[in-house]
């Protein structure tokens, strides 16, 4: 895949870049590569945000798990089908499930996306993942809302690309607990540093307990 | 040529040997603390104890890479308690409050600073770090005694500090990684000392700080789990539970972790001791899932120290013996 392109993808999940310019880097490009690594993206951010938002801990604490239980089906599953589901069609009353859902299936993608980087086996080569692609380009990108994206993958243990992203998830997870504990260590940091209050400053999100 | 070259050599050692005479005879008295410079220390435990006995008022940023938060801060002692309000300006309105907080209440980490040069208090903080005064700067309009703090080992971050001359009041706070990059900065803009105490400054707060219990004696049952390692000077200031984690706090004087121990529903299985990390400013966050006595846990350390740090803390937690 393009450099420059996988930079805007990049800039994209950082919040530096607008959808639009996304879909129209997209809609420029037949690359099904490039759609993976889009979807995967998109997903992460979706997820993301929901675990910001501080949707409930019960969900967020299902984030660990949900890592988890993608991971051992990584390492063992020799055809695991990982259904994604699109995080805006969730209604409130399953929020609370939505994370699990959406960390496992994150997990699921990264995989999935980890394997296309690889390019070992192209996707297409299996009809299940072909038309996926396919009613992915069809669709409008920006107004998703209503499909599921499904996927049927080929994982296998080992890879070093799914590797790389596993990692990507457990730091993920390592910068949620950090929003969540800041303000506990920022209360004991007020009481035995030199800087008084000031260490409340780094709970930016202003929690509240 | 060899003698003359001797010669001149021994001069000048004798020349260092009589300016560092003259120069150290004052402080030998507590010169067993390593690296110390008596002026430093002085100013270290000045500081640590006007931050809580004065009234003072101002505005403070905090900064970290491109982001940077202003904050205003209200410190008054009234009858021996402390009462302080702290407030961001910038974004949502958020206010953290601690009400009569008692002076002679003094918690581990600032008795580490108070121990700086007190040899029988093991040196306090000088023991894991080097203090220097390294001149002066005008801040928030005050004038300003430059402090750095630098550790002895890899464990710790180094400081750069900037205390009021006058007050003893903290003016600058800089945190700087291993590379001399700087990771986060505190620094006052405006800072009125002495403000007297206003019945408004007393407006209840989004947040009331939470005052931890001082822990328990090291018998105290460590509810299935110990730390195996923590950098040497580390202290234990809380045994702690923080909505469903179990938590272990601890500090050197200067920097604070926490470890957060926390049950996962996951089954134990191959995919065990992943692990990961995050950061904001100074801050690290090091998170692993670990299998401990059969069941599967997250632990996470948070706090101001680098990511080996946290990741050696974190992977030297063990049941409980």
């Amino acid at each position: 895949m393009n450099e420059g392109v996988r930079e805007s993808l990049s800039a994209f999940m950082d919040g530096e870049a607008t959808e639009l310019e996304i879909q129209r880097v997209l809609r420029d490009s037949s690359d099904a590569e490039l759609r993976a690594t889009w979807t995967r993206y998109h997903l992460t951010r979706s997820a993301m945000q929901e675990l910001h938002s501080g949707v409930s801990v019960e969900g967020t604490l299902d984030f660990a798990t949900g890592v988890m239980t993608a991971l051992e089906e990584s390492a063992t599953d020799a055809s695991g089908a990982v259904t994604a589901p699109e995080p805006r069609r969730v209604n409130g009353l399953l929020r609370p499930f939505a994370s699990l859902a959406i960390a496992a299936s994150v997990a699921g993608a990264v995989v999935v996306g980890g394997q296309w980087l690889d390019g070992s086996e192209a996707p297409a080569a299996t009809g299940t993942v072909a038309s996926n692609v396919s009613r992915m380009s069809s669709a409008p990108l920006g107004s998703w809302g209503g499909v599921p994206l499904a996927a049927s993958i080929q994982a296998r243990p080992g890879n070093r690309a799914a590797a790389v992203d596993t990692a990507a998830i457990y730091d993920a997870l390592a910068r949620e607990r950090l929003q969540r504990y800041m303000l506990y260590n920022a209360e004991h940091a007020a009481l035995n540093s030199s800087q008084g209050m000031m260490p409340y400053a780094r709970v930016s999100r202003g929690e509240k307990r | 040529m060899s003698d003359r070259f001797h010669g001149r050599h021994l001069g000048a050692i004798a020349l260092i040997a009589v300016t560092m005479f003259g120069f150290i005879l004052p402080v030998t008295v507590v010169a067993e603390c390593r690296s110390l410079n008596s002026d430093a220390v002085a100013l270290v435990e000045k500081m640590s104890h006007s931050l809580r006995e004065q009234n003072y008022r101002g505005i403070f940023t905090y900064q970290y890479g491109s982001t940077i938060e202003s904050l205003n801060i209200e410190h008054t002692v009234v009858d021996g308690v402390e009462n302080e309000t702290l407030m961001h300006l910038s974004g949502n309105r958020r206010t953290v409050v601690r009400q009569a907080h008692p002076l002679n209440c003094v918690h581990p980490g600032h008795r580490l600073l108070q121990a700086a040069g007190q040899l029988e208090l093991d040196c306090g903080v000088a023991r894991h770090y080097k203090l220097e005064i390294t001149g002066h700067e005008r801040l928030a309009g005050r004038q300003a005694v430059k402090l750095r703090i630098s550790p002895h080992d890899m464990f710790r971050y180094g400081y750069r500090l900037a205390v009021d001359e006058s007050s003893g009041l903290l003016l600058k706070s800089q945190i700087m990684g291993h590379d001399g990059e700087m990771l986060e900065r505190f620094e006052f803009a405006d800072l009125n000392v002495g403000a007297a105490p206003s019945l408004e400054d007393l407006q209840p707060g989004d947040h009331v700080a939470h005052h931890p219990a001082p822990p328990p004696g090291k018998s105290a049952a460590d509810d299935g789990w110990s730390v195996g390692w923590v950098p040497d000077g580390f202290i234990r200031t809380a045994n702690d539970h923080e909505q469903v984690a179990q938590v272990r706090t601890f500090t050197d004087g200067l920097a604070v972790f926490s470890i957060f121990f926390e049950a996962s529903r996951h089954i134990p299985g191959p995919a065990t001791g992943g692990a990961g990390s995050a950061h904001q400013g100074a801050t690290t966050a090091y998170t692993r899932i670990s299998s401990i006595g059969g069941r599967s846990w997250l632990i996470t350390v948070i706090g101001e120290v680098p990511v080996n740090t946290a990741r050696r803390v974190a992977e030297s937690v063990r049941p409980a013996a």
